[in-house]
């Protein structure tokens, strides 16, 4: 005589919640949006191109129109150079949209450039200025 | 007594009534063939809100050199459960090879920390200075793969952008969060050497806090160990995790 008795497998996982929750709760609560900041640099516009507003002996007087961006600009750098398109010798002519400069004998190509620190805008377009055997200035 | 043959199966009922103090729980009855079962977990919560504010939600365009600017984001830390905090910051940076010529530079440029944007990232309520260029207290490190739109911290694609860089975990403070605002903000400044090869370019950088609950998770970074730094990253050591 054999018993088959029933067998009862009680698999009881008790665990608190107080425990699992947290844990549970583990999945990282991210930020509802990100922020996100761009910066970025000025990008520097040329002046106008130079034009003649005064004539003199060996010298010449160029005036040029501020840039749109002029609130970025401390200052000008004039370039000048014997060969159309240069390279350029520049110099500082300060904060003002004129200046009267030297020329030489032969053809003088001037640009203008604007100055922030040590950043510099592109060049004007060229203004040419002829001086006649070394006395007189021409801005043809 | 008499017992018979292959008697029928005895049916057994076993009850198992087990009452949580603290969060409710259902447990259901187990048997020998359980068919299904619903247990019901109310779980504690983590939350929080994140609010951009202050002068550059919209793009900081312009800039030129001695020029600074700043943007917060505000996080207020508001679940049931105390939590730890802490800050993700990414960087992508490009250069403008038009403005700043054939030696342009990226704006964010570790590798000239004299003349690069000076950009920093704070905390107020803790006081915490967290990413500094020049790398202290945190250096970003070298520079990761830039991410797509599936996996950046905002969403937005930014493999068009010449480097970025990524900082996850930086620990906002050792001690749990259990309510309270934590105010971030983002800093730049471009400094008056910065030469022109910097002019065009661009940065953008990117704030994202993040918390876990502390109970039963306790603090435990791989530097710093369960008395970790704030402000530097912290690594999951031991069974502390941030997910």
């Amino acid at each position: 005589m054999s018993w088959r008795r029933p067998v009862l497998v009680v698999t009881a996982a008790v665990v608190m919640a107080a425990v699992v929750a947290p844990v549970w709760a583990w999945a990282r609560s991210t930020a509802s949006g990100a922020e996100t900041n761009t910066f970025a640099t000025h990008v520097f516009l040329a002046p106008g191109q130079p034009v003649c507003s005064g004539l003199g002996i060996v010298t010449v007087t160029l005036t040029w129109s501020a840039p749109s961006d002029s609130a970025q600009v401390l200052g000008y750098e004039l370039g000048v150079s014997t060969t159309s398109g240069g390279p350029y010798t520049y110099s500082n002519v300060g904060t003002g949209t004129s200046t009267n400069t030297g020329v030489s004998s032969g053809n003088n190509f001037f640009v203008v450039r604007s100055v922030n620190h040590l950043w510099r805008g592109p060049n004007s377009a060229e203004r040419k200025v002829v001086s006649l055997l070394g006395l007189t200035a021409s801005c043809p | 007594m008499k017992w018979k043959r292959y008697r029928p199966v005895l049916a057994v009922l076993v009850l198992a009534a087990v009452a949580s103090t603290s969060v409710g729980v259902t447990l259901a009855l187990y048997s020998n063939k359980p068919t299904g079962e619903t247990n019901t977990f109310v779980a504690g919560t983590v939350s929080l809100t994140n609010v951009a504010t202050g002068a550059c939600l919209a793009s900081t365009n312009n800039m030129a050199p001695t020029d600074s600017n700043s943007c917060t984001l505000a996080s207020t830390y508001a679940g049931t459960l105390s939590g730890y905090m802490a800050l993700d910051v990414f960087i992508a940076t490009q250069k403008n090879t038009t403005a700043g010529g054939t030696g342009a530079t990226d704006l964010y440029n570790p590798g000239d920390t004299t003349n690069e944007a000076q950009i920093t990232v704070s905390s107020t309520t803790p006081t915490v200075n967290y990413v500094v260029a020049g790398g202290s207290p945190t250096s970003f490190g070298t520079a990761i793969t830039c991410p797509g739109a599936g996996s950046s911290l905002d969403g937005n694609s930014y493999t068009s952008y010449d480097k970025c860089y990524l900082l996850s975990n930086l620990l906002v403070s050792a001690t749990a969060f259990s309510s309270g605002t934590v105010t971030f903000t983002t800093a730049i400044t471009l400094p008056s050497t910065q030469p022109n090869t910097y002019q065009g370019s661009s940065a953008v950088v990117v704030l994202a806090a993040h918390a876990v609950q502390s109970k039963n998770n306790s603090i435990n970074c791989a530097a710093g160990g369960t008395s970790p730094t704030a402000g530097a990253v912290c690594t999951p050591a031991g069974s502390f995790a941030w997910s």
